[in-house]
């Protein structure tokens, strides 16, 4: 909630300065469940577990399966690099480690956005991340918004 | 010990420093290497871990087992780590997990190296431990690999160190030390050299050591130079002692030969006095105040000739000469006749004479009869002559009698003037008497009775002397002597029978008064002599004429007795051949000691006769000779002197057979006839002996002069028939004194004629 209000003064600081908030706007990473999930935020840590294979069930123990954009992509780089602050060569290398000894179950890629939508709408288990979209027009889909990440 | 060098003993104590300090510095060195390969074991496990630590902490991150195991054994795979632990600590994304596995090969685990793992993406999130323990296999393994190269180094380094000094000191003070070794080894005593170093060892130990030695040599060099002065001092005092001694010997040798040449010619003068005095005396037709003049001059000339052999015996106890017999005698025989002559001596001074044997005293002992009458006479002839009233007691006692030997004592007891007590002392010293008055008062030599401790001390006994002055001295002497044998004893004594042939006899003798003493002698006996001056007119006579025996003197000009004698033992004089050159010669001589026995006998003469001639040996030595020459088969003309018709009224002896003796050439009186009247003569006279002498010893108790004076002429009478002319004197002389009822004088005498019978004692 706290990151929220920040957001929130951030967010009204961004919009009362002319076309430069659209743009911030637009930096912003969504990392997203469906909302029949019942989740409503996820915390840095609990974002990073699941997506770097360390966590397997959301906090409210239900399965989780994330959901990875393709390798090479920029919004995979700053999503990376943005939440843990290393650099995503770092990330690759430890997927490399974990796959070396051929157990390793990185996120499944999904290459479009509108199939990244779809199947966290439709999939109470699936996480994904996104790029510059309302969360009010998410919530249409039934897709929360559970946190964000600043990627710039 | 045997030597070693100095260099060894260094190199053993080098040795063994270099055993243990190798020792010390390998447990050092293996101490610090294990160490080192500790460190280096957890050096090389934290790298290891560091390099697997992001895919453990990958592994951790995601709850990957395979991840995990992957990298434990990638630790594992290394030698260096013993045993891997991987934990991941739950929280609540993951339930933690914990991965554990221990090299395949084993070891044994040292101190665990743990590891925390963060996060990959977050620094602060731990998300577990990794623990490794690194392998002791490995770490001795790299200890052992170091440490070997490490030991052997510091071995041959401690061994060639240890080398190096002990050739350094071989070479800078072994050697120079062995170089002092042998230059001590030539150093002699007085050597002038001095042992010297090499510069470097001059102030040290040995330096200080070498000095001392040198400084000692020193001190032995002085002492040794005046120790050597000392030696040659010495050398020339005991020379020069040599030189006094030899001197002083030389100087006491000629006193000696000075009084025995001195006393011999003394003697050979004085025997020829006492010769012609007996003959004087012998002769019936002197008068009687004239026959006391002779007597007289006799018995000076007795004591004179006492005097002489008193210094001829001290003379040769100087020179050592002196002899001492040991022979079997009867001593109260002995010592009977000895003291005889006393008898009158004393009853001339109104003194008493008493002896006394001690009734265990044996009768028969073994010494030296002679020395033993010497010294009585002395002793007794002092104890008279210093006694002018009361009498002399001569005691003979036993002391200890063992199986072989014995003990006794002869004390001579006075009651004479004394000797002051300053006088005891030099009583026994030579030419000494009490005091110089007495040898005024008097008289004597004062030799007598150091004569007598010599000769008793001579014979292993001591004398001594107390006295008191004014009342009268004892000497006292003791002598150890042997038990006697009385056969032998008996040996002795010979019968004098009269000669049964007449012999020719050459006598060479230069003095005129020997000349005529021999000359009569052997002419009563019956025999023909010549005389010859000297050597060598003896040799000359015996090349010309024929001799049965020859009286040789020792002492002759020209050629001596000995001289003359070898030549007549070589059988050549002059180119001509001696007739006889085996004929006997008899020495005639005054000295008669072992030395000149032996010197007469190495010549080639075959007896002794003792100057002045003793009548019974020269008829013994004569008849010895008859007896010689007649076993021979030498023909000698038969010799007798009166008819058996006249002995046999004399002796009122029936004529008796003898048996046929052959018949001799030329005869004044036929040879059976001489031989039966010898016989008849000698043991008529021994038969008739005992009844006669006690006729004598009962007509002396009662003092009948007159039966005396008749049984003394009939003994007379026989003993001139005998040839006994000393028997003839003694009793002429007592049948006068009988007929003068003298008895004194018979009594003194008496011991005489007893003496002079005992030849006839024994048939």
């Amino acid at each position: 909630m706290k990151n929220i209000q920040i957001l929130s003064i951030l967010l009204f600081f961004l919009a009362s300065t002319d076309g430069w908030a659209e743009e911030t706007d637009i930096q912003m990473i969504q990392v997203i469940v469906s909302s029949q999930s019942e989740l409503t935020t996820l915390n840095r840590k609990q974002v990073m577990g699941l997506f770097l294979g360390r966590a397997r069930s959301f906090p409210n123990g239900n399965n989780a399966k994330a959901f990875d954009h393709e390798v090479g992509s920029s919004i995979r780089a700053r999503f990376f690099e943005g939440l843990t602050g290393k650099s995503i060569s770092d990330i690759d290398a430890y997927w490399a480690r974990l796959r070396y000894s051929g157990r390793a179950s990185p996120p499944k890629v999904i290459d479009n956005m509108a199939e990244i939508l779809k199947e966290v709408s439709q999939n109470q288990h699936a996480i994904a991340y996104i790029q510059g979209q309302d969360p009010a027009e998410l919530m249409l889909q039934d897709i929360v918004v559970v946190h964000t990440v600043d990627a710039n | 010990m045997q030597f070693k060098h100095l260099q060894h003993y260094v190199a053993m104590i080098m040795v063994s420093s270099a055993l243990i300090l190798s020792t010390i510095f390998s447990l050092i060195a293996y101490q610090i290497n294990q160490g080192l390969a500790v460190k280096e074991s957890e050096r090389q496990v934290k790298s290891l871990m560091s390099a697997v630590k992001n895919t453990a902490s990958a592994a951790l991150f995601s709850s990957n087992e395979a991840v995990g195991m992957d990298a434990i054994n990638g630790l594992l795979g290394t030698d260096v780590v013993y045993s891997v632990t991987l934990e991941g600590f739950a929280d609540e994304l993951t339930p933690g997990m914990k991965l554990e596995s221990v090299h395949e090969d084993g070891g044994a685990p040292l101190n665990t190296i743990t590891m925390k793992l963060e996060s990959i993406f977050d620094q602060d999130h731990i998300l577990g431990e990794l623990r490794v323990t690194p392998n002791e296999n490995w770490v001795n393994q790299r200890m052992h690999e170091t440490s070997i190269p490490t030991i052997i180094g510091v071995i041959i380094v401690i061994c060639v160190s240890c080398f190096v000094s002990t050739q350094a000191l071989k070479i800078r003070i072994s050697r120079p030390l062995v170089k002092v070794r042998r230059a001590l080894k030539d150093i002699h005593g007085d050597s002038e050299e001095r042992l010297s170093l090499p510069k470097h060892l001059q102030s040290n130990e040995i330096g200080v050591l070498v000095d001392g030695f040198n400084e000692l040599l020193d001190e032995t060099n002085s002492a040794f130079s005046v120790e050597r002065g000392l030696r040659d001092e010495m050398q020339e005092v005991q020379e020069n002692l040599e030189d006094a001694k030899a001197g002083a010997e030389k100087a006491a040798q000629a006193k000696s030969d000075f009084l025995a040449t001195m006393s011999h010619e003394i003697r050979t003068p004085l025997s020829g006095v006492l010769g012609m005095l007996g003959f004087a005396l012998r002769d019936p037709q002197v008068h009687d105040k004239t026959r006391e003049q002779l007597d007289i001059a006799r018995s000076n000339a007795k004591a004179l000739l006492t005097i002489i052999n008193d210094i001829l015996d001290f003379s040769k106890m100087e020179a050592g000469k002196l002899n001492i017999e040991m022979v079997d005698f009867d001593l109260r025989n002995e010592v009977l006749s000895a003291v005889a002559i006393f008898d009158d001596m004393a009853q001339d001074k109104s003194l008493y004479f008493n002896l006394v044997f001690d009734d265990d005293v044996p009768k028969y002992v073994k010494c030296d009869p002679t020395r033993i009458r010497q010294v009585l006479v002395n002793l007794i002839g002092n104890a008279i002559k210093f006694t002018e009233k009361g009498g002399v007691d001569v005691q003979v006692s036993m002391l200890e009698l063992s199986k072989f030997s014995m003990r006794l004592s002869f004390s001579v007891q006075d009651s004479g003037i004394g000797i002051p007590e300053e006088g005891v002392a030099k009583l026994f010293q030579k030419f000494e008497q009490a005091d110089v008055s007495t040898t005024r008062k008097f008289g004597g030599t004062g030799l007598g009775l150091s004569i007598s401790k010599q000769l008793v001390e001579a014979m292993y006994g001591f004398i001594e002397v107390s006295s008191i002055a004014g009342e009268g001295s004892n000497f006292y002497f003791e002598l150890p002597m042997g038990r006697g044998d009385a056969a032998a004893c008996e040996v002795e004594i010979r019968e004098k029978k009269p000669h049964t042939h007449k012999l020719h006899v050459l006598c060479a003798e230069d003095f005129v008064t020997n000349q005529v003493i021999a000359r009569t002698l052997l002419e009563s006996m019956g025999h023909e002599v010549d005389i010859a001056d000297n050597g060598r007119i003896a040799l000359e006579m015996l090349l010309k004429g024929s001799f049965d025996l020859v009286l040789m003197d020792g002492r002759m000009p020209e050629v001596d007795g000995l001289e003359a004698t070898r030549q007549i033992r070589s059988g050549v004089w002059q180119d001509t051949n001696f007739k006889q050159p085996d004929i006997k010669i008899v020495a005639l001589t005054a000295n008669v000691t072992d030395e000149d026995r032996d010197r007469y006998l190495a010549a080639g003469m075959d007896d002794f006769l003792c100057k002045p001639i003793d009548e019974l040996e020269l008829h013994h030595i004569i008849d010895d000779t008859i007896n010689e020459l007649l076993l021979k088969g030498r023909e000698l003309n038969p010799l007798i002197r009166a008819s058996a018709s006249e002995l046999d009224n004399l002796f009122s002896i029936p004529e008796v057979s003898v048996p046929e003796v052959a018949p001799v050439v030329e005869v004044k009186a036929p040879l059976n006839e001489a031989a039966l009247l010898s016989a008849k003569l000698r043991t008529a006279f021994v038969e008739s002996l005992p009844d006669r002498m006690k006729e004598i010893t009962r007509a002396m108790i009662d003092e009948d002069t007159k039966e005396l004076g008749r049984l003394f002429h009939g003994i007379k009478g026989s003993a001139g028939y005998l040839n006994d002319d000393v028997l003839v004197k003694l009793s002429g002389e007592l049948e006068e004194w009988a007929d003068e009822n003298n008895m004194s004088k018979v009594r003194t005498a008496f011991n005489d004629f007893v003496a002079r019978l005992k030849p006839y004692k024994i048939t």
